[in-house]
């Protein structure tokens, strides 16, 4: 079959006037590459599409039989639906969640309302367009500021985790200014952090449970921030699965799918939670294109602890769309 | 790329022809309903305004329609398409596809028409903020028993833009006649029913401009109602809105600004303004309402690209705040313009 890889890659030479992690979320070279090489050895003629302005030519050029979607996209807050809503257009299948789910999961505030609503617990937040904005909140401090329409740890710092309102305020001007959005203002929870793969549809699974274990701070400090990121082996264990009672794993099981679902998920998602002093998961963030950078990305590293080789994670993911499409990989 | 100026942009209107877009519609009630028609007024009121405008059709294949935008290279892009392809769902694919060619278009992106698209996921979003909206039960298969929620119930497509599928048959008041608007929505419309609580009384609606940004916040345009001059009718239904043959489009008549105490018409207009920020509305919208005896309002739909003919509700409650058809379609362009590329 002919698989076309829709992506972004990060620049090599990263512009002045943006935020140090503005392509944070874009797929690095070596990451393509892997992926293009473990759809080859899966049997596929691989095309790669990359996903700008372009994109349109590239793929009506290739033809492809399916896309496998990683793409990012280019733009404000419903950036990650450009490709797939393109792909519905032009009557192409493609891997992953549809373009209202990745408009819907990249808003933070408008997912946590929703999930919410379904009835699993989230931290109290409020949205703030501007510093002027903030006066006060209607939960105590220590607080997480964060960019209300960006991925993962875009725009989260050490800094982020606020013990004062003037902290807070400090960040909702940072976020506000640097990355030209609200900023997301949420109680920040103490426990331990978990994230979960969830792979597949009717039903999902989940694929894994990864606990992310600071190495030197309390955890009821821990943020998983870029600087974190960026230098994990150093900052972090990854636990697999998490070294916790066996009735909070239910839960969390629990709470991954219903969101997964509620969310409207297709394939393969990353769900992020943190710990409350009771011991529920609290859901922080669902990522409906987690990173598929072997040995980097949350999900290819839980998925090999959980016994899951990296070309195994593709092939999985693969096949839950052909599944769901009707479709077998010929 | 540089700012456009607001007057001399060439702009591209585009719209989904009737054929593409109008499904088992009476012969004589197509034309009101055909968006080329609005296109060109629209076309026309940006000509008024010194604008290069013309109305630039969706078409059938995405292909050509990103070549004939290319060719003929719009500052900007009109945006009235609706169901491409027959298909509600794909309502947020022209804006998404604008923004993959990174050119700015006005009305809301893929994020507000996706949500506003699905009754139950606005629903969902309404609850989840505080907004009285009308409780409902979603029906995939044939209803096997009573629904939970009291009757009388309206019963409507889950995914489908404004009144479309909404007739007096809507309005049930037994199992019977849920199950029977069921089948009809599957059948017809080939999507799941969402049945709700009637919630009776005056029936409002708010036109929001506004980008809900420091520059261009949401404003609230003067309230209008849908007075219901015969009791024979329960709701406002597709004939009531486009079939002039029909007695209901008559006897359901708009009024505005509407006749009602300063104090309502504040509450009207206070609830508009939250659902645009909650929806994150762009560009212009309205948001429906009923109130039932009690004074209580609830919100029955947030529409996100709603009719802007020169003789639909919009453009009636602009006049009444003061903008002319021409100047209305203008400050529409100048908000999307505003937003850039998204």
């Amino acid at each position: 079959m002919r698989v076309g890889l829709a992506y972004n890659v990060k620049p090599a030479a990263h512009p002045d006037h943006l935020p140090e992690d503005a392509f944070e979320e874009y797929d690095s070279e070596a990451t393509v590459g892997h992926i293009c090489d473990a759809l080859s050895r899966l049997g596929h003629d691989v095309r790669r599409l990359p996903a700008g302005a372009a994109f349109v030519d590239a793929v009506r050029e290739a033809a492809p039989d399916i896309v496998f979607n990683i793409a990012e996209g280019e733009g404000g807050r419903c950036r990650e639906a450009h490709v797939p809503a393109l792909l519905e257009m032009l009557r192409i299948p493609y891997v992953g969640s549809d373009p209202l789910t990745l408009s819907v999961t990249l808003d933070k505030p408008v997912a946590k309302k929703l999930v919410l609503q379904e009835g699993f617990p989230t931290p109290a937040f409020r949205a703030f367009r501007s510093a002027a904005e903030f006066t006060t909140l209607p939960f105590p401090c220590p607080v997480i500021v964060k960019p209300a329409f960006e991925g993962s740890s875009k725009g989260v710092r050490l800094k982020s985790r606020a013990t004062t309102l003037e902290e807070a305020r400090d960040m909702v001007r940072f976020v506000t200014e640097t990355y030209r959005q609200e900023a997301l203002v949420e109680a920040f929870v103490p426990g331990a952090e978990v994230t979960v793969g969830v792979l597949g549809n009717d039903p999902p699974r989940v694929a894994g449970m990864m606990e992310i274990v600071p190495k030197s701070v309390p955890t009821s400090e821990f943020v998983y921030s870029l600087e974190v990121k960026r230098d994990w082996e150093n900052r972090v264990s990854y636990r697999v699965p998490p070294d916790l009672p066996g009735k909070t794993l239910g839960e969390i099981e629990r709470c991954a799918l219903g969101i997964y679902r509620a969310l409207g998920c297709l394939d393969f998602s990353r769900i992020d939670f943190r710990l409350d002093a009771s011991g529920t998961p609290q859901f922080i963030e669902c990522n409906p294109l987690p990173g598929l950078s072997p040995g980097y990305g949350d999900l290819p590293i839980m998925a090999e602890r959980m016994g899951l080789p990296y070309l195994s994670l593709v092939s999985e993911i693969l096949s839950h769309a052909l599944s769901r499409l009707g479709r077998t990989a010929a | 790329m540089t700012p456009v100026a607001v007057t001399g942009a060439r702009i591209a209107v585009l719209y989904t022809s009737v054929f593409e877009s109008i499904k088992d519609v009476k012969e004589e009630i197509r034309e009101d309903m055909d968006l080329a028609v609005s296109a060109k007024a629209v076309a026309d009121a940006l000509a008024a305004r010194g604008h290069d405008a013309w109305p630039h059709t969706f078409g059938k294949d995405a292909g050509e329609l990103v070549s004939s935008l290319r060719a003929s290279g719009p500052d900007a892009v009109f945006n009235l398409s609706e169901c491409p392809y027959l298909s509600p769902e794909k309502e947020l694919h022209a804006c998404a596809l604008l923004e993959l060619l990174r050119i700015p278009y006005t009305g809301n992106g893929p994020l507000t028409l996706g949500i506003c698209n699905s009754k139950a996921l606005t629903k969902q979003l309404l609850a989840a903020n505080g907004i009285p909206t009308p409780r409902f039960r979603l029906f995939s298969a044939d209803p096997d028993g009573d629904p939970e929620i009291p009757y009388p119930l309206v019963v409507k497509p889950a995914n489908e833009d404004g009144s479309a599928g909404i007739t007096e048959d809507s309005f049930v008041r037994d199992l019977a006649g849920l199950r029977r608007q069921v089948r009809w929505l599957k059948e017809v419309f080939r999507q799941d029913a969402l049945a709700e609580e009637y919630a009776g009384g005056r029936e409002f609606n708010v036109g929001v401009l506004g980008n809900g940004t420091a520059a261009d916040p949401h404003r609230a345009l003067p309230p209008a109602e849908l007075v219901y001059r015969n009791p024979r009718w329960h709701l406002c239904t597709y004939e009531s809105k486009w079939d002039s043959t029909h007695p209901s489009y008559a006897e359901i008549a708009p009024v505005c600004p509407a006749e009602a105490p300063p104090e309502l018409l504040s509450r009207l207009s206070g609830t508009a303004l939250a659902c645009a920020r909650i929806f994150r509305l762009t560009g212009y919208a309205r948001v429906d309402f009923r109130m039932n005896d009690r004074g209580d309002l609830f919100v029955l739909e947030v529409n996100p690209n709603p009719d802007i003919s020169p003789d639909a509700g919009m453009a009636r409650a602009a006049r009444t705040n003061g903008l002319s058809y021409p100047e209305l379609v203008g400050e529409i362009l100048r908000l999307g313009i505003a937003l850039g590329p998204r």
